[in-house]
């Protein structure tokens, strides 16, 4: 059951993601995407890059990969650029959750965070990595909002759970 | 380390109520405390559009999502305050972390997929003990990242992070 709530949120975390990126981010300019809005990271451009980075650093994590990759490592990317890199990383972290279970969920793993090393259960890099995509989503959604351009308003996870359950006819 | 799936969905579950809680009260007392009352008011163009209102949504959707895991039968929506009365706002909430802090207690893995009436669109919907408290998580998460925007909006840039991993850890930057 551990592993199933993990991979229902994982679902939730990936569809706010792709609607943020569909309906809010893809319809700007290119130049709306790097226009600097002297808040948190600036740019669209580079809040996405550093969220794409955590997102690969938190699988990194969680695989028990000690030396961690970045998932963008061009200086100035373009927009399309960083939208394959998210959705590459986004494959690679499906393939992760599609195999986890409660096991794996609860399992130590060491980590390095804020160059201190530290033993965390898995689900904690995992919540992580939702938590910080979501203070992020928000963020962006300011920006966009800002730039002039349509904010989509963030869909609740009540919301989606409703929705899903209507879509395949079950309850919840 | 061997831990069932129930005591492990227990483990995460309480400590996300246990930062929820704690990092409404930080945003409160580091980012909101020291705005005036009419910063605490003003209008800004995303979001719900105040800190008032961005505070108002979170304090409402934990009172409402806690009213219905427990099965209280009022549990109908309340009207903004006219009046930035913030340190009646502050006792409510303050009030309701506790009440959410105690329900964390007593969580036990029966109860975390047990059916809950919750009040919707069109009248009520049925959802999950652990659906309610996970979407408490992320509003709470939104939210707050909206107030610290806010804040630099109205008033200038508070000097700390939102961070669930500097909580779970204890290192922050």
């Amino acid at each position: 059951m551990t592993a199933d709530i993990v991979r229902a949120i994982f679902e939730y975390q990936i569809a706010e993601d792709r609607r943020l990126w569909a309906e809010a981010i893809m319809p700007l300019s290119e130049e709306s995407f790097r226009h600097d809005t002297g808040y948190s990271w600036g740019s669209l451009q580079r809040e996405c890059v550093h969220v794409v980075n955590v997102m690969q650093h938190s699988l990194d994590r969680v695989r028990g990969i000690k030396v961690m990759t970045a998932a963008l490592t061009i200086e100035d990317p373009p927009r399309e650029q960083v939208r394959a890199a998210w959705d590459r990383v986004e494959a690679h972290w499906t393939r992760y959750i599609d195999q986890l279970d409660d096991e794996i969920v609860q399992r130590d793993v060491d980590i390095v965070y804020r160059e201190r090393a530290m033993t965390t259960p898995v689900w904690q890099t995992i919540f992580h990595f939702f938590n910080h995509n979501t203070l992020h989503r928000a963020e962006m959604r300011q920006m966009v909002a800002l730039l002039g351009g349509a904010a989509n308003p963030d869909r609740g996870f009540i919301v989606y759970c409703l929705a899903r359950s209507k879509d395949t006819g079950q309850g919840s | 380390m061997s831990r069932s799936p129930g005591t492990c969905n227990l483990e995460f579950l309480r400590k996300l109520i246990q930062h929820n809680c704690w990092e409404d009260g930080r945003v409160w007392q580091l980012a909101i405390a020291p705005l005036s009352d009419a910063q605490f008011v003003q209008a800004v163009p995303f979001g719900a559009g105040s800190i008032q209102r961005e505070c108002w949504q979170i304090i409402e959707t934990e009172r409402k999502c806690l009213r219905s895991v427990r099965g209280d039968a009022q549990n109908s929506a309340r009207e903004i305050p006219d009046a930035p009365d913030r340190a009646l706002m502050r006792g409510q909430w303050r009030a309701l972390h506790g009440e959410w802090r105690q329900f964390a207690k007593e969580l036990d893995a029966d109860l975390l997929v047990s059916a809950c009436r919750f009040p919707a669109e069109g009248g009520e919907a049925e959802l999950l003990a652990w659906q309610l408290i996970i979407n408490v998580i992320y509003q709470g998460s939104t939210h707050r990242s909206n107030i610290m925007r806010m804040v630099a909006a109205v008033h200038e840039p508070a000097q700390f992070d939102l961070s669930l991993m500097q909580y779970l850890t204890g290192v922050f930057r």
